[in-house]
C-alpha cells in the first residue's frame, strides 16, 4: 500500500501506444546484427535490455509472424553455411563413398572415388563425429541465447498459436539443415561413421565410443516433427543399425555353426549377446537395446538351437553323460531368452530320459529272460535281481537328472513338469515295475536294511516312494506288496516293526487311508494273534501241563490278508492224531472266546520244528507243516520200508503241488536229503518211492529245510493272469463305486464330465480306461442306479 | 447517566415517597458490541478482525464490495476483491463474514473459492456455527464440513517462498556479506548435544536491514565496507540460524528448550520482539489453523517490514537528474554510498519529464520479474554484473551498473513497490501503464492486479475520466474504452476483453454508430486467422452474451437459434425487457451488415 496517502498522480492523457509503427527492417537488424555476434561468442558485449525491447517492439506492433519467419530463415541461412565450409571438407576424409569436389584451378566438379586406409578411415570418422558435435553445442547455446532475447514473443506469439517455441524451432531447424542437408547429406555419412565404428567394434577392435554417444545423444535429442515420440535416431539411424546387425549376425550364426561344437557356440553366443547389451546401454539409445537383443536371440538361438541340442558329438545327451554343468547351464539360459516355454530343450530332455529308461527296461528283462548262471543269477533270485537293479538304476537316473534340474536349470517348474512325465512314461512301460518296486522293498524290508541307522533306513524308503509316486496302476503294486508283506509278517522276516510301519505310513501320506488300512490290519492281526497266544499259553499250563507239543497260532482276519493265501484248495490236510488233538483245543479255546467266528487252518504258512533221531545224532529240522506232516508219517513205518508218492498223498490229502514241492525239499535236495527218493531224479512222479534217511548226517544239530515255495520268485504266467483278474475285478467294483458316489453328488451329469470325473477320482490307485468306464456305465444303467434322460442322450441322472 | 436517576422524583400529593437509597453506579464505558467482542476474543487468543480493524478506508470499502459480492455470488468481484489482500475473515457490522454470506446465499462456488483463499469456518466459533446452520444446500454444507484448511491456498506464500530460497540460491548469486561463526573449545552447551561447528551464512545486507533496526544500524556503520563479519563466540550458531530462517520468513520449527532460550536471547539483543513472541507460540500444542494464522501474521509482518524498506530506502533515496546532465557524468550520478544496501541502479527514463531517475535497487529482487531473472544469468552483458566487481571509491562511494527501464516514474515506483512486497495500490489513472509495463516485465499478478484497478467500479469520480461522448448513465473509466480492449488483446488478459464486452453491451445504442466501434470489430474478426463464413466474432459473441445478462434472458430456449432473438409464439407474451432485447440485437445485425461480416 503505498503509505503516501492520497498523492495524486499527474493526470494526462494515457499514453498514445499506437504512434507510429516501427520499421521492421530497422529492428530486425539490429536483431540479426546481434545473433551474427552471438554465433562469434561475443555475446557478453551485448545489452539484453536493448534486445529484448527491440523484439517486443515488434511484437507489440504485430510484427511477430515476420518476426518469426526472419529468425528460422536466418538461422537456416547460418547452418547452411556451417555444413559447407566447416563440416563438408572433413566429410571428404571418412569413407570411401563418393563426393564432389573440385580439382584444380579450372572450377571443375568431379567426382572422385578416394580410398583410404583403415586406420585413416576410423581417425576421419570420429574426427568428423566430434566436429558436427562441436557445432551442435554452439548451436544449442546459441538458440539459448535468442530465445533469451526473444522470450517475448515465445509467451504471446508461439503460444497463442502453438508454434514450435524459439529453442526447438531451433532444433528442428539445426535438423532440418544441417542433418538433413540435401546437398551435404550429412546425416548419412553419420550413420555410415557410425556403422563403421559399430562393425570394428564387433570384429574385435577398441573404439572411441565417447564420441559416438555424443552423437546419439544429439540425434536423440532432435524429434521429428508430425510423429509423436519418434527423433531423428529413431527414425533414420536406428533402422540402418538393425538391419545391417540382421546382416552380420545371419552370416555370424553360420560361421559359429561350421565352426564350433556345441559348448563353444554357446559361449559365443553369450558372449555376443553381452557385447551387444553392453554396446546398446553405453554408447547407443536404450531403446535400442530390446531390438537389437532380439535380433541376436533370433539369430544365434532361435534359428540353432535345435540343432546345437541334438548334435551328437557334444549336445545335449553329451553334456548331460559328462556331467558338463557349465554348458547345461548357459544352454538352459539361452533357451528361456527365446522361448519361455523352453520346448526345444524340454523334449530333448524327454526324448533321452525315455531312451535311457527304456534301456534300464531293457536291461531288466534281459536279466529276467536270460538269467545269467555265471553271474550267480539263477531263475529264482533273477527276479530279485532284475527288481534290485532295476530299482537301482531308475533312482539313479533319477537323482542325475535331479541334479540337472537343480543345479543347471534353476529347478525351474516346467522341466520339472517335464522330466516328471518323462519318468513317468518310462517306468510305467515296464509292466512290470510295481512288481520290481514291490520286490525291492520287500528285500530291503528283509535283509537290506539291517544294520542301518534309522535315517539310512528312511533314506531308502523315500526313494522308494519316489519311485512309487511315478507308477500310474498303484492298485497293482498293492496287491503285490499285500502278498509279500503277509509272507514277511507269517514268517517273521521282518527285521524291523518299526521300519515296517515307518513304510506304511509313507504309503499312507501318499495316497490316503484306503490303500493302507488293510496293510494296518494284517499287523494288527498279528498283534493281536500274540497277545491270544499268550493267553493260550497260560491256559494250557492250567489245563494240560503235561502237554509236550508246543504250538504257535496266527489268527489272521481274512479280508485283510492277500485273496491268494486263502485258497480253498490249500486248506486240505490230514494231520497226525497229536497234532489234531492240539488243534482242536486251540479252536475251542479261540471259540469260547470269540463265538461267532469261523477258523479255517492254512497249513500252507505254518513251520514246525522237529527232533528226529538218525543213526549218527539227533538233529532239530525245520520244516513246513506240510513237510512235518509227511515225515510223521515215517515215524510208524518200520526200517527199510518205503511209502509211494500215491500213498503220502493218499495218507495226507496234501494237495499235489504243494506235496510236490514239499517232497523236493525233502528228498532232492542235496544238502537236506531227508528221505530217499527212488529213483534219484529231480521232479516227483507218481511211481516213486520214498524212505527215511536213516544215515543222514550234517554237521548242524539245528537245520532248516526251506521250502521252495518261500523263496518270492516271480509269477508263473498262469499266477500273473490270477492276479491280473482279480486286480481287474478289484478295479471294476472300485469304477462302480466311483460312478455311484460322483451321480449322488450331482444328481445328473453328462457323459464326457462323468468319465472325467472318474478317471479324476480313480487316479490315486490307477488309470482307468475309457472302455471300462464305458462298460461300467453301461453296468449300472443295468442294475438302475443311474438312468439316462430322455431328452439328452449324453445326460444321465441319478436314480435314488 | 447517574445524573438521570439521582433527579428528584417529583411527588403527588398523598404519595409517600420511597425511601431514598443512594446507588452508586460504576461508570461503565460505552463500547460498540463489536469492540466488546474483539476485546473479549482477542483476551481469549482468539484473532477476529471486524470491519473497524481494517487498517485502512480503501480496505473497508473494498470490503464492503467483498460482502456485496458474496451476496450476489459475484465470483469475479470476489476475485478481484481477495487479490487486492483483504482479510476474508473479517465480519462486518452485522456479523457477517463473507463466508456466511455466501453460505446463506446458497453460492457455492463463492464458498469454494473463499475456503480456498483462506476463510475459516471453525465450528468452535459463533462464526462457523452460523456458517454451517445457515447453509443453503447440503452440497455448501459438506464443502463447509469436509475442507481441509491445509489445502487452502496462501495467496502470501508465493512471496515468503521468494525471500526464503535467496538463502539458497546460488544463480544469480546476490549475497554480499557473509556472517561467521567461530567454535569454541568448551561447549557451553548443557547435555549431550553435539558442539557447534563452524558455519557461513552468506546473507544479504538488505534484508537484513529491512526486517531488523539492530542490522540496520550496523550495517550501515560498523559493517558497512565489511564483506565478512566474525560473530562473538557467544553466540551459538544454530540460534543464529534460528533468528535468520525468521528473517527470511522461513517456517521455524520447534527447538529445545534451551536453543528456544538461547534464541530468544539473541532476538532481544537484535531487537525483534516479534521473533520473541513467535518463539513463545511455538512452545504451546497448536492446532494446524492457529498455527497458519500464526505465520500469515508473521508473513504479514515482513510484508510491512518490505513496505517501509522500499518506500525509505528505495523510493525515497532516488536521485534525478535531467537527461543531459546524466549523459554528461554517468558515473557520479551512478555512485551510491558504501554503506548502501543496494548493488544495482534502475534507470527510469521519463519521456514526458525528460527526466532520469535512478533508484537503488537489488538484483536479489528484481529478479522476481522474469526478465530481469533471465537478464541476469544470461550470458548477456548484463548477466556480468556481479558483487564483487564493484570497487570502493576513495570518496566512500561505489559505482553500481545500472539497467534501464522505460516508462514513468510513478510507475516505476509502483513496480519497485510489488517487487518488493507483493502488493500495491494501482491509482487508475496509470493503471493502463503499469499494465503494459508488466506485461514487458512478465510479472503476471502485477498485471493482474493491474486489469482489476482498471475496471473496479470503485471509481474516486475525479480521477476517472469520462468519455465525453458516453451517456451520462454510463460508469466513468480510467481511460478510453477502446485502449482498454486493445490492451486486453495485447497483455492478453481476459478480464479486460469481458469488461469491455460488458461496457459495451451496457451502452449498445451509443456505441453502435461510432467508427471506432466498427473498427475495433473488424480487428476482433481479424484476430482469427483463418476464418469460415460462419465462424464468429469473439467481440461479438461477448456482447450479445452480456447483453442477454443484462436483459435477463436466462434460457436459451427462449431464444432462436439463428437470430438469437428471443421468439414471440402464441404459447407466451414477450416481455417488454424481451422486446428491448430483440432491439439491441438488430443494432448488432445492423453493423455487422454494414461491415459485410457473418457472426
Amino acid at each position: 500500500m503505498m503509505s503516501s496517502g492520497k498523492s495524486r498522480v499527474k493526470m494526462r492523457p494515457p499514453r498514445n501506444r499506437d504512434a507510429g509503427d516501427v520499421n521492421f527492417d530497422d529492428s530486425w537488424a539490429v536483431l540479426s546484427t546481434a545473433m551474427q555476434e552471438m554465433y562469434r561468442k561475443n555475446a557478453s558485449r551485448l545489452s539484453y535490455e536493448e534486445l529484448y525491447r527491440t523484439a517486443y517492439t515488434l511484437v507489440l506492433k504485430k510484427h511477430a509472424e515476420r518476426l518469426y519467419n526472419s529468425y528460422k530463415t536466418f538461422v537456416a541461412q547460418h547452418l547452411r553455411e556451417i555444413v559447407s565450409t566447416e563440416l563438408a571438407p572433413l566429410a571428404s576424409n571418412t569413407t570411401n563413398s563418393l563426393l564432389t569436389s573440385t580439382v584444380g584451378g579450372g572450377g571443375v566438379t568431379s567426382t572422385i572415388a578416394v580410398p583410404l586406409a583403415a586406420a585413416d578411415k576410423r581417425e576421419g570418422g570420429i574426427r568428423f563425429l566430434k566436429a558436427v558435435k562441436a557445432q551442435w553445442d554452439d548451436h544449442c547455446l546459441c538458440m539459448r541465447m535468442i530465445s533469451d532475447i526473444l522470450m517475448y514473443m515465445d509467451r504471446v506469439y508461439c503460444k497463442e498459436l502453438q508454434l514450435p517455441l524459439i529453442y526447438d524451432a531451433g532444433l528442428a531447424l539445426f535438423r532440418d539443415h544441417v542433418i538433413r542437408n540435401n546437398e551435404f547429406q550429412v546425416g548419412e555419412h553419420i550413420y555410415a561413421i557410425i556403422l563403421d565404428q559399430i562393425q570394428l567394434e564387433r570384429d574385435g577392435d577398441i573404439v572411441d565410443t565417447s564420441a559416438i554417444k555424443a552423437t546419439v545423444l544429439m540425434l536423440e535429442s532432435l524429434t521429428e516433427d508430425k510423429i509423436d515420440g519418434e527423433t531423428v535416431y529413431s527414425r533414420s539411424f536406428e533402422p540402418k543399425f538393425l538391419r545391417s546387425s540382421v546382416d552380420f549376425y545371419t552370416t555370424e550364426t553360420d560361421k559359429l555353426s561350421r565352426e564350433c561344437d556345441s559348448s563353444q557356440y554357446l559361449i559365443k553366443t553369450e558372449k555376443r549377446l553381452q557385447e551387444e547389451f553392453e554396446r546398446a546401454m553405453s554408447y547407443l539409445s536404450v531403446t535400442s537395446e530390446p531390438k537389437i537383443t532380439k535380433i541376436v536371440e533370433e539369430n544365434l538361438i532361435t534359428k540353432n538351437i535345435v540343432s546345437v541340442i541334438k548334435s551328437d558329438a557334444s549336445g545335449l545327451t553329451f553334456m548331460i553323460s559328462n556331467d558338463r554343468f557349465d554348458d547345461l547351464k548357459r544352454l538352459y539360459r539361452l533357451c528361456k531368452r527365446v522361448d519361455p516355454e523352453k520346448t526345444d530343450l524340454r523334449s530333448a530332455l524327454v526324448a533321452r530320459i525315455i531312451q535311457q529308461g527304456g534301456e534300464i527296461n531293457q536291461d531288466a528283462i534281459e536279466v529276467l529272460k536270460h538269467p545269467d548262471k555265471s553271474k550267480g543269477v539263477t531263475v529264482q533270485n533273477a527276479a530279485t535281481i532284475a527288481a534290485f537293479k532295476w530299482v537301482e538304476e531308475v533312482l539313479g537316473l533319477k537323482e542325475k537328472y535331479d541334479r540337472i534340474l537343480n543345479d543347471t536349470m534353476d529347478g525351474d517348474n516346467q522341466i520339472q513338469t517335464s522330466l516328471a512325465n518323462a519318468f513317468s512314461s518310462f517306468i510305467n512301460q515296464i509292466n512290470r515295475c510295481s512288481e520290481f518296486l514291490s520286490l525291492f522293498i520287500d528285500d530291503n524290508l528283509k535283509k537290506g536294511l539291517k544294520g542301518k541307522t534309522e535315517d539310512e533306513a528312511e533314506a531308502v524308503l523315500d526313494h522308494a516312494i519316489t519311485l512309487f509316486r511315478y507308477i500310474t496302476d498303484k492298485d497293482m503294486f498293492e496287491t503285490y506288496y499285500k502278498t509279500h508283506l503277509a509272507k514277511r509278517l507269517l514268517g517273521g522276516r521282518s527285521i524291523s516293526d518299526d521300519v515296517e510301519r515307518m513304510m506304511i505310513t509313507k504309503l499312507k501320506m501318499e495316497v490316503g487311508f484306503s490303500f493302507t488300512t488293510k496293510l494296518e490290519g494284517m499287523f494288527k492281526d498279528m498283534k493281536v494273534s500274540n497277545d491270544i497266544m499268550q493267553e493260550y499259553r497260560a491256559h494250557v499250563q492250567n489245563t494240560d501241563p503235561e502237554r509236550t507239543i508246543d504250538m504257535a497260532v496266527s489268527v489272521l482276519t481274512s479280508t485283510n490278508w492277500p485273496v491268494s493265501l486263502s485258497t480253498i484248495e490249500s486248506h486240505t490236510c490230514v494231520y497226525p492224531p497229536e497234532i489234531e488233538r492240539i488243534k482242536r483245543s486251540f479252536e475251542k479255546f479261540y471259540v469260547d472266546r470269540h463265538s461267532g467266528r469261523v477258523l479255517t487252518w492254512n497249513p500252507n504258512m505254518g513251520n514246525a520244528d522237529i527232533r528226529v533221531a538218525f543213526r549218527k545224532r539227533k538233529h532239530e529240522l525245520n520244516v513246513s507243516t506240510y513237510a512235518m506232516v509227511i515225515l510223521m508219517l515215517f515215524n510208524d513205518l518200520a526200517d527199510g520200508e518205503s511209502l509211494t508218492f500215491e500213498e503220502i498223498k493218499a495218507a495226507t490229502s496234501i494237495p499235489d503241488n504243494e506235496l510236490i514241492r514239499n517232497l523236493q525239499s525233502l528228498a532232492v535236495v542235496p544238502k537236506t536229503r531227508i528221505l530217499i527218493k527212488q529213483p534219484m531224479s529231480k521232479d516227483i512222479n507218481a511211481v516213486d518211492r520214498f524212505s527215511f534217511n536213516l544215515g543222514f548226517e550234517s554237521q548242524y544239530i539245528r537245520i532248516k529245510i526251506p521250502t521252495v515255495a518261500y523263496i518270492n520268485k516271480t509269477e508263473t504266467e498262469t499266477e500273473r493272469k490270477g492276479t491280473m483278474d482279480k486286480v481287474d475285478e478289484l478295479r471294476r467294483y472300485q469304477t462302480d463305486a466311483a460312478i455311484v458316489r460322483i451321480m449322488k453328488a450331482r444328481k445328473s451329469l453328462e457323459h464326457n464330465i462323468l468319465v472325467a470325473e472318474v478317471t479324476g477320482q480313480l487316479s490315486s490307485h490307477f488309470r482307468p480306461d475309457a472302455a471300462l468306464i464305458k462298460k461300467r456305465i453301461d453296468a449300472m444303467l443295468e442294475r438302475e442306479y443311474i438312468e439316462r434322460s430322455a431328452e439328452n442322450r449324453q445326460l444321465y441322472h441319478y436314480l435314488a | 447517566m447517574d445524573e438521570e436517576f439521582t433527579e428528584g422524583v417529583t411527588l403527588e400529593d398523598g404519595f409517600v415517597p420511597f425511601p431514598q437509597i443512594e446507588v452508586i453506579v460504576e461508570d461503565l464505558p460505552l463500547e460498540s458490541k463489536h469492540k466488546l467482542i474483539s476485546r473479549l476474543w482477542r483476551e481469549e487468543g482468539a484473532r477476529v478482525n471486524t470491519v473497524d480493524d481494517l487498517p485502512s478506508q480503501q480496505d473497508k470499502t473494498r470490503f464492503h464490495e467483498l460482502c456485496e459480492a458474496c451476496r450476489a455470488g459475484d465470483l469475479e468481484q470476489v476475485d478481484n476483491m481477495v487479490s487486492f489482500g483483504v482479510d476474508v475473515n473479517a465480519i462486518d457490522e452485522f456479523d457477517y463474514t463473507p463466508l456466511i454470506l455466501a453460505s446463506l446465499c446458497g453460492h457455492e462456488e463463492v464458498v469454494k473459492y473463499l475456503l480456498e483463499h483462506g476463510a475459516v469456518c471453525d465450528r468452535d466459533t459463533f462464526q462457523g456455527e452460523r456458517c454451517l446452520y445457515g447453509a443453503l444446500t447440503d452440497n455448501i454444507r459438506s464443502l463447509l464440513l469436509k475442507f481441509d484448511i491445509s489445502k487452502a491456498v496462501d495467496a502470501i506464500q508465493p512471496f515468503a517462498a521468494h525471500i526464503a530460497s535467496l538463502l539458497t540460491k546460488i544463480e544469480p548469486s546476490s549475497s554480499d556479506v557473509i556472517f561467521s561463526s567461530t567454535t569454541k573449545p568448551t561447549s557451553t552447551i548443557s547435555t549431550g548435544a553435539a558442539p557447534a561447528e563452524p558455519r557461513q551464512f552468506h546473507l544479504h545486507r538488505f534484508i537484513l536491514a529491512a526486517r531488523s533496526t539492530y542490522f540496520r544500524e550496523n550495517l550501515a556503520g560498523r559493517w558497512c565496507s565489511k564483506k565478512l563479519v566474525k560473530l562473538s563466540s557467544s553466540m551459538d550458531p544454530r540460534a543464529f540460524d534460528i533468528v535468520v530462517k525468521y528473517l527470511y520468513s522461513i517456517d521455524i520449527a520447534i527447538g529445545s528448550m534451551e536453543l528456544n532460550e538461547r534464541t530468544s536471547q539473541v532476538a532481544r539483543k537484535l531487537d525483534l520482539p516479534d521473533l520473541i513472541s513467535t518463539l513463545e507460540n511455538l512452545k504451546a500444542e497448536e492446532s494446524f489453523r492457529r498455527k497458519r494464522e500464526h505465520r500469515q501474521d508473521d508473513m504479514r509482518r515482513a510484508q510491512a517490514d518490505f513496505e517501509r524498506f522500499v518506500q525509505e530506502d528505495v523510493i525515497s533515496r532516488r536521485t534525478e537528474v535531467s537527461k543531459d546532465e546524466f549523459l554528461a557524468d554517468k558515473e557520479r550520478f551512478c555512485a551510491v554510498p558504501v554503506g548502501s544496501t543496494a548493488d544495482i541502479l534502475l534507470s527510469v527514463e521519463d519521456e514526458d519529464e525528460d527526466m532520469i531517475v535512478l533508484y537503488p535497487t537489488h538484483r536479489a529482487m528484481l529478479i522476481r520479474s522474469e526478465y530481469y531473472m533471465t537478464m541476469f544469468t544470461s550470458s548477456f552483458a548484463e548477466g556480468a554484473y556481479s558483487v564483487s566487481n564493484f570497487e570502493d571509491q576513495d570518496d566512500g562511494t561505489k559505482v553500481l551498473p545500472t539497467v534501464a527501464l522505460s516508462a514513468s516514474k510513478a510507475v516505476a515506483e509502483i513496480i519497485l513497490t510489488y517487487i518488493y512486497t507483493d502488493r500495491v495500490d494501482i491509482p487508475g489513472a496509470i493503471a493502463l501503464d503499469v499494465l503494459y509495463c508488466a506485461d514487458l516485465l512478465l510479472i503476471d499478478k502485477l498485471k493482474s492486479l493491474a486489469s482489476i484497478a482498471l475496471t473496479s467500479s470503485t471509481v474516486e469520480d475525479d480521477d476517472a475520466i469520462s468519455d465525453p461522448t458516453v451517456g451520462k448513465h454510463a460508469t466513468p473509466l480510467y481511460a478510453n474504452i477502446y485502449d482498454i480492449l486493445r490492451a486486453g488483446w495485447a497483455t492478453r488478459m481476459d478480464r479486460l476483453e469481458r469488461f469491455a464486452a460488458k461496457y459495451f453491451a451496457d451502452n449498445l445504442a451509443h456505441f453502435v454508430v461510432q467508427d471506432d466501434f466498427a473498427d475495433i470489430v473488424l480487428e476482433s474478426a481479424q484476430r482469427i486467422r483463418s476464418r469460415d463464413e460462419t465462424d464468429t466474432i469473439e467481440l461479438i459473441d461477448d456482447i450479445r452474451f452480456y447483453l442477454a445478462q443484462k436483459y435477463g434472458i436466462l434460457f436459451e430456449d427462449d431464444m432462436d437459434s439463428v437470430t438469437g432473438k428471443v421468439q414471440e409464439g402464441p404459447w407466451r407474451k414477450i416481455t417488454n425487457y424481451e422486446r428491448q432485447y430483440n432491439a439491441e440485437l438488430d443494432l448488432i445485425d445492423g453493423l455487422l451488415e454494414r461491415l459485410d461480416l457473418e457472426a
